[in-house]
This record gives C-alpha cells, sequence and structure tokens, in this order.
C-alpha cells in the first residue's frame, strides 16, 4: 500500500471522529438538565434511535470479528449477525413497559428503571452496576482489539497508543454533550456503517462473481480450507451454533443498548417504527459481513491474499478490493468501535456517578456528577485495555463474552421482572448474586485456560455464559416462588400500570 | 396464576435446553429454545392480565416456525454433504447455509419487522397509550405513598 493511500484511509477513518466529534459539539445545546445528559431525554424520532441502536449493538465485534470468524471457522457466527428478527422480538415483548416505566419517574439510567421496579431496591442496583461494569469492560476491550488492528494494519502502531488515543477523543465528545449526543452520533456512525454495507457488498460481487464462486474455488484448490465450514454450523462443534442464536435470540432485548435507547424514544407506538429501521439497517451489515467474509476465504483459497489473524481479514480484503473499498471500510470499523465504546463509556459514567453512589446511599449534586462520570469513563477505558491485553482473544470472541455478561445482568430485572409480577426484590437480588459469582468464575477459568493453568471443559463445548445466563434466571424465578413475604401489591400502583399495558 | 405457571414453565424449560445442550443435543436445545421464545412472547402478549394470541401467532408464531424449518433443513443438508462440496448449490450457498440465509434471516427479519407495523395498534392503541398516560398522571406520588402507608 503506497504512502498516498495509507494517508487517504487515514484522513477518511479521522474525518468520522472529526464530524462525529462536532455532531457532539453541537448537541450540547439540548442538553437541558442532568438527566437529559446522562440519558432520560425523550426527544428522539424512530430513524436516528433506530440507526444508533443498530450502531451501537453491530459494533466493532460485527465488522471486523464476525468476517474473521466466518473466514477462520465458517458460517456458525452469522447465526449471531442474522438473528436479527430478535430485535423486533425484544420491542414487542417488553418495548412498551420500558417506555411506560420512563412516564412514571425520572428515568435516565438502567438502575432508574430498576428502582421503579423494585421499589428502590439497593441491592439489586448495586449488582447491576458491578455487572454492567464487569460487561463494559469485556465490550469495550473488543473495541480497543478492533481499533488496534485497524491502525496496526496502517502504520503498524503501538496497541496502547491507539487506545489512548481513541478513547480520549471519545471521552472528548461524550462529556460535551452525553447521551444526546451520544445518539446523534451513533446515528450518524450506523449512518456510515450501512453506505460501507452497499459498497463493499457490490465490490464483493464484482470481485468474486457472487457465493458460488467461493464454494467452487475451495472446492478446486489445495488450500487446505475445510468445505464443511460452509455448511449452516460451520467447522466449530454445534454447541456454538447453539449459543450463537441463543444469545442474541433472548439476549438482544435486554441489551443496555437496546434498553437505554427504548426510553429515549417520543412515544412507544414509534417503536414498530423504530424496529423495522433497526432491523433493515443490520440486515445491510450482515450482508457486508457475510460478503468480507466469503471474500477472505475466496482470495485466501485463490491464493490471491494471505491473512495471518482472522482479525485482519476485514482490512486484507478492502486492501485488496482497492481504495473505493478502504475509503469506507476503515471508516466503518471505527464507527463501529466509536458508537458502541461512546455507548458503553456513557454507561460506565452513569453506573459510577448515579447508579453506584444511589446504591450505597450516597447523595451526589449533578454537577458534581458529570466530573466523577468523567474519571470513571477514563478508569473503563483502561479497564478495557487490560482486558484486551489479558485475555488475548479474539474481537469476535470479546464481544460474545460482553454480550453474555450484560445479558446475564440484566435479564432477571427487565424481563423476568416486567413480564411478571411474582418477580420479587430478594428473588431478582439472588439471580443476580448467581450472575455476578458465575461471571467472575467463568472468566477466571477462561483465564486460567489461556494460561495453560487448567483443563476444565465446559459440558458439550457449551460456552460459560450460556451456564451463567440459565442459572441467573432459574435462581430468580425459583427464589421468587420461594419468598412468601412478597406480593405485587408492594408495587407502586403507576408501575401495576405500566406492567399491565 | 396463569403468567406465574407461564414463568414456571419457562424456568424449566431453561433448564431442560441447556441441559441438553451441555449433554451434546444442541439441536434439540435450539427447538427448546424456540418454545422459550414461544412462552415469553405469550407473557409479553398480555394487557391487563389478558393475552392476545392473535398477537403470538403473527408476527412471533410464523417467525418461529420459520426458524424450525430453518434448524430442520440446515441440520439435514449439513448431514447429507458435511465432508466435500455439495452436489448443488441454492444462491451460490451450500444449501445447508442456504436454509438459514431464507428462513433463519431474510423472510423472518421483513415479516417481523413489516408484521410488527401491521399490528401496531392491535400491540398498543393510541386510546391504550393515552389512557395510561391519563390514569399515571392522575396518581400522584404522594397519593401513592398514603396508599403504601
Amino acid at each position: 500500500m503506497s504512502d498516498v493511500v495509507r494517508y487517504l484511509i487515514l484522513a477518511s477513518s479521522f474525518a468520522v471522529l472529526a464530524i462525529s466529534f462536532l455532531i457532539g459539539f453541537w448537541a450540547r445545546r439540548k442538553v437541558t438538565s442532568p438527566e437529559a445528559f446522562i440519558g432520560g431525554a425523550k426527544i428522539f424520532g424512530p430513524l436516528t434511535v433506530g440507526l444508533a441502536t443498530m450502531a451501537a449493538v453491530g459494533s466493532a465485534f460485527a465488522i471486523v470479528g464476525v468476517p474473521g470468524l466466518v473466514f477462520s471457522t465458517g458460517n456458525a457466527i452469522l447465526l449471531f449477525m442474522f438473528a436479527a428478527p430478535a430485535f423486533v422480538f425484544g420491542y414487542l415483548v417488553i418495548g412498551k413497559k420500558v417506555r411506560a416505566l420512563a412516564e412514571i419517574g425520572s428515568v435516565a439510567s438502567l438502575g432508574d428503571l430498576s428502582d421503579l421496579r423494585f421499589n428502590g431496591h439497593r441491592g439489586i442496583k448495586l449488582l447491576l452496576s458491578i455487572m454492567l461494569f464487569i460487561g463494559c469492560a469485556m465490550y469495550l476491550s473488543a473495541q480497543v482489539e478492533a481499533c488496534a488492528r485497524l491502525f496496526g494494519n496502517l502504520f503498524d502502531w503501538n496497541e496502547l497508543v491507539i487506545a489512548f488515543v481513541i478513547f480520549a477523543i471519545l471521552i472528548g465528545y461524550t462529556v460535551l454533550s452525553g447521551e444526546i449526543g451520544g445518539v446523534l452520533t451513533q446515528a450518524f456512525q450506523g449512518l456510515v456503517i450501512v453506505v460501507a454495507g452497499f459498497i463493499f457488498t457490490a465490490s464483493f460481487f464484482v470481485v468474486t462473481g457472487g457465493f458460488g464462486p467461493v464454494l467452487e474455488v475451495i472446492a478446486s484448490s489445495d488450500s487446505g480450507l475445510d468445505p464443511s465450514a460452509l455448511t449452516a454450523w460451520g467447522s466449530l462443534p454445534g454447541a456454538y451454533s447453539f449459543a450463537w442464536i441463543l444469545l442474541p435470540a433472548l439476549g438482544i432485548m435486554c441489551q443496555p443498548q437496546v434498553l437505554t435507547r427504548m426510553t429515549m424514544l417520543r412515544t412507544p407506538r414509534e417503536l414498530p417504527k423504530l424496529s423495522l429501521y433497526a432491523v433493515i439497517t443490520n440486515m445491510i451489515t450482515g450482508l457486508m459481513v457475510l460478503a468480507i467474509g466469503y471474500c477472505a476465504i475466496y482470495l485466501v483459497a485463490a491464493g490471491k491474499v494471505a491473512i495471518d489473524h482472522p482479525d485482519t481479514a476485514v482490512f486484507k480484503v478492502a486492501d485488496y478490493l482497492g481504495i473505493s473499498a478502504q475509503l469506507f471500510v476503515y471508516p466503518a470499523v471505527l464507527a463501529a468501535a466509536l458508537s458502541t465504546s461512546s455507548l458503553f463509556l456513557s454507561l460506565a459514567g452513569t453506573i459510577v456517578s448515579r447508579d453506584l453512589p444511589g446504591s450505597l446511599g450516597i447523595n451526589i449534586t449533578p454537577v458534581r456528577q458529570v466530573a466523577v462520570s468523567r474519571i470513571a469513563m477514563l478508569l473503563m477505558g483502561f479497564a478495557a485495555i487490560g482486558f484486551a491485553a489479558l485475555s488475548g482473544d479474539m474481537v469476535a470472541i470479546l464481544g460474545t463474552y460482553g454480550f453474555g455478561t450484560l445479558a446475564a445482568a440484566t435479564f432477571p430485572i427487565f424481563v423476568i421482572g416486567l413480564l411478571w409480577r411474582g418477580a420479587s426484590s430478594r428473588g431478582v437480588m439472588l439471580g443476580m448474586l448467581t450472575a455476578l459469582a458465575t461471571t467472575l468464575g467463568g472468566v477466571a477459568i477462561e483465564i486460567l485456560k489461556r494460561f495453560n493453568m487448567s483443563e476444565f471443559a465446559w459440558p458439550g463445548d457449551v460456552p460459560w455464559y450460556v451456564f451463567v445466563l440459565a442459572a441467573s434466571v432459574v435462581v430468580t424465578i425459583a427464589a421468587s416462588l420461594l419468598d412468601s413475604a412478597w406480593s405485587d401489591d408492594q408495587l407502586d400502583r403507576r408501575v401495576r400500570m405500566a406492567l399491565d399495558l | 396464576m396463569i403468567e406465574t405457571s407461564l414463568i414456571i414453565a419457562s424456568g424449566l424449560l431453561w433448564l431442560l435446553m441447556v441441559a441438553l445442550a451441555g449433554a451434546g443435543h444442541w439441536l434439540a436445545g435450539l427447538y427448546v429454545l424456540l418454545v422459550l421464545l414461544l412462552v415469553y412472547g405469550i407473557l409479553g402478549s398480555s394487557h391487563k392480565g389478558r393475552f392476545d394470541l392473535r398477537l403470538v401467532l403473527f408476527p412471533t408464531g410464523v417467525w418461529l416456525l420459520s426458524w424450525a424449518a430453518a434448524f430442520g433443513l440446515a441440520e439435514y443438508f449439513a448431514r447429507a454433504y458435511d465432508s466435500g462440496v455439495p452436489a448443488f448449490t441454492i444462491f451460490g450457498f451450500h444449501p445447508s447455509f442456504a436454509a438459514i440465509v431464507v428462513l433463519f434471516w431474510i423472510f423472518p427479519t421483513l415479516l417481523m419487522g413489516f408484521g410488527f407495523e401491521a399490528v401496531k395498534d392491535r400491540w398498543l392503541s393510541q386510546k391504550q397509550w393515552d389512557d395510561f398516560l391519563t390514569a399515571v398522571h392522575e396518581v400522584s406520588p404522594d397519593q401513592q405513598d398514603d396508599e403504601q402507608a
């Protein structure tokens, strides 16, 4: 790659950063209160929220991690990307109840929603804060890895330096305008991903002639690539297909990036339109990552490109396709990483400045909340960089860890709690304690395995987070049933109305 | 009462699903997942304690049937051509993966997206939302505190 091309790509990537920064700067005028800064503004329409949600859920996990896994292990990870109907299902099942709760009190965070449903139970809020913080670190580490791969592929820069630069810019625009700027910049970044999706998919068809030739070139070459990887389940054990269908099917509806956006919509009657925009843009992203993954397989099988690490597949393919693809794919990767990172940084800031102190009975003034939030974002940045360095996993695997942990943290509160009045505070608290303990156990085992200090194998090769999720759900239900002191009369009458809606 | 029974059923389905997958029967676990999604779909259709089964049947029910067909066909063709290149392709894909592309991804995504818009009023009418807002704002927090006291 020539220096001119390299700097053109750098310029297009930084254009995304600069525009995001300008949007954040402009959006600060809309911040009229601390609640609006943190996420309490119900001012957005379905297109903005749909694009923002898609971008935040998609993330670098989708654009860097998924094609990498398609290249190395076949189609199984695409099941995760293709589970878009689960978006709609989530809105159908809990959407109106979540949005209705936002009418009852000041809802600027997930902790506020939890307070309403569980009468301000501090233990639940504390556990939710801790679990969300862990999940945020994992998810952010996937974005760190992706950014490192991007700039590492261009300039061979140091991973730590890259992470520091990206987080500094991110924190800069996130602290200016909070969640309002966050939603608007994520919507813009979603648009960048969609445009890149169209351009890349067209390039794929020009280069390969379609999906058929990919299968043919594998069959006719001596590349050593496994044709069975192109079956639905890929070349990994079937348990991965199971986990990668289960996780989005049940987990999308309780991901923070979906839940928080529901409360920011003007009215729940716009949720069907929001889900339509979210799934159509998600389909375009899905088509792009499918095309990138298949293109990588095709180019390697045909001996045209060498890919040393799966996470570099997207960049190697873009480099082969030429400047038109490069100028869109690199910025799309950055946009995907930024959109998710800004959301999780805001979330971490909110947890530390609002939810965590609230759960401990500490009252922080709104002005101080913003200062504490900035420090929390910095800490979260360090935690994410540390986790990425320690785990050494691929982007997609890190993303699934984060997704699973966040689902285990939120499922008992926001799915069981909203669908069943019988979910008691103590039941949910026990379910979340189980989730926390099993998550820490699961992560510890994975890290021990990474350093060859454990040979533990999960039953049936099912990834650990599936067991965490199941344990938290089952304990929540069982403990609530056994909690004879609980009656739904203890719920605020307005909350009962919201659950009845 | 029905709500609680459904939640208990969901807990048992979670256990069954994970036990099956842990024992190596992950495909059976996926079919249990579909039943679990159906249970959540029924619970989510509830309005003032009444379940709306028409809302469950469309679009959720059709989506779940489509996924069931996708799993079955994907497994059938994966087994039929598991060790090499298939005898035929669909849209250039391995037939096992083509089943996923069509019946797991494109058809159910469009079905759910446009289907939700089609049943919007049944899911939440403007009147239901307005009534909720009126009722919520009529109950002031002070009134609520008095009731709880």
